[in-house]
């Protein structure tokens, strides 16, 4: 264990993203009784919403509504007022003639390194990586991603898109080095950059994308979400499209601890020995896009 | 000139559904609004200077298909969501 990271044993909110608005369910200090807030922004898809832990005030909030296009909102009393983003996340203009990439929503948003105040990263559909230095209020493409010659390839294009548009998600930053991040893609896969974003590589091997010709492929794959172990930055996990896997680095090679998941749908499940056995936390869930755990 | 605005973006302009703007193209009057309501453009007009895929925008009645079109004062701009799903 990463002696500079220790559980969390305090009070903790769940902030919950739903086409709906946003919710927040805050718990006493037990963790026994939960009071919910919302609907937060009523009206508008909310695809995620995160308390910035260096603060613990600073709530940000990726939203469009049906017919309107996307936005940022940003609070930094913990919701009693927002304001919204100067400049969202949005691709180049391209030259006239030319089919420019168009942002039909923010789905994920990451704050940056606890060492780096106000930097937040946020992953669009269609896929691209964006950057904030200013606590939300404007943001700028990641050229080391959005204009990597590979892009193109590793994301599939416009026909390799799940139902609600292809999404990049899982935006992770190593805590011991801000230069290292871990995203993921629905579809692509999952990449890792050594130096801030500036370029990436595929981080797939061993894991398995069924759907496709080659199961084994470097890139293409579907992953839904990924996760760092909280206490162990160099453990990594992944739930995709073919099953639940973990990966310990600096080893690159992902090793299935799904197997023994139930095959229904729809509940959430969870294990504690590494996949060996599974429980079921929750059933019948509403249809919601992200629940994140914020320690207040 | 008199702007028609649609519920879901009335919380630009302080719950008013018609404003008054200024300019000479349709590109012109939505920066107008911008300008007094900030975000309002980028809701409706997208980063390659389209107009958003369930937006319209109709110009004395008839719809607007691009953002270039010549405007007189006197002209009646709605901005509309477009209907969808059953």
């Amino acid at each position: 264990m990463d002696g500079s990271l220790k559980p969390a044993t305090g009070p903790v909110a769940l902030l919950i993203g739903t086409r709906k608005g946003a919710f927040i369910l805050r718990g006493d200090r037990r963790r026994l009784t939960f009071r919910l807030t919302g609907p937060i922004f009523l009206g508008h898809m909310v695809h995620h919403m995160v308390l910035d832990p260096r603060d613990r005030r600073t709530l940000v909030v990726a939203a469009r509504t049906g017919h309107l296009g996307l936005t940022v909102f940003r609070s930094t009393d913990f919701g009693k007022t927002w304001k919204e983003a100067k400049q969202p996340p949005a691709f180049p203009k391209v030259a006239e003639g030319e089919k420019g990439l168009v942002v039909d929503h923010v789905f994920w948003l990451s704050p940056g390194h606890p060492m780096e105040k106000d930097i937040w990263y946020a992953g669009t559909s269609p896929q691209g990586l964006f950057r904030s230095e200013d606590g939300g209020q404007t943001w700028e493409g990641m050229a080391g991603f959005n204009q990597h010659p590979m892009r193109p390839k590793w994301t599939g294009g416009e026909q390799d898109a799940t139902p609600d548009g292809p999404k990049l998600h899982s935006i992770l930053i190593d805590p011991r080095n801000p230069n290292h991040m871990y995203i993921g893609m629905s579809s692509g896969g999952v990449f890792e950059s050594k130096n801030k974003g500036a370029d990436w590589k595929p981080l797939n091997q061993g894991c398995r994308a069924d759907f496709l010709p080659n199961p084994y492929p470097e890139y293409g794959h579907d992953p839904h979400c990924v996760r760092l172990h909280p206490l162990k930055p160099d453990r990594l996990y992944q739930q995709n499209h073919c099953g639940i896997y973990r990966m310990d680095r600096p080893e690159g090679r992902w090793i299935r601890i799904g197997e023994n998941m139930p095959k229904k749908i729809g509940d959430i499940w969870g294990s504690r020995n590494e996949g060996e056995s599974f429980s079921c936390l929750a059933r019948h869930l509403p249809h919601i896009y992200s629940i994140e755990v914020a320690e207040l | 000139m008199k702007v028609y605005i649609p519920s879901p973006l009335r919380s630009y302009t302080g719950q008013k559904n018609e404003v008054n703007a200024t300019g000479s193209t349709l590109k012109e009057v939505i920066s107008d609004l911008d300008r007094r309501y900030p975000g309002f453009r980028f809701r409706i007009i997208n980063e390659q200077e389209r107009i958003r895929e369930h937006i319209r925008i109709f110009v004395n009645q008839e719809q607007a298909q691009h953002l270039n079109i010549s405007l007189q004062s006197n002209d009646q701009i709605q901005i509309l969501c477009a209907l969808s799903g059953g």
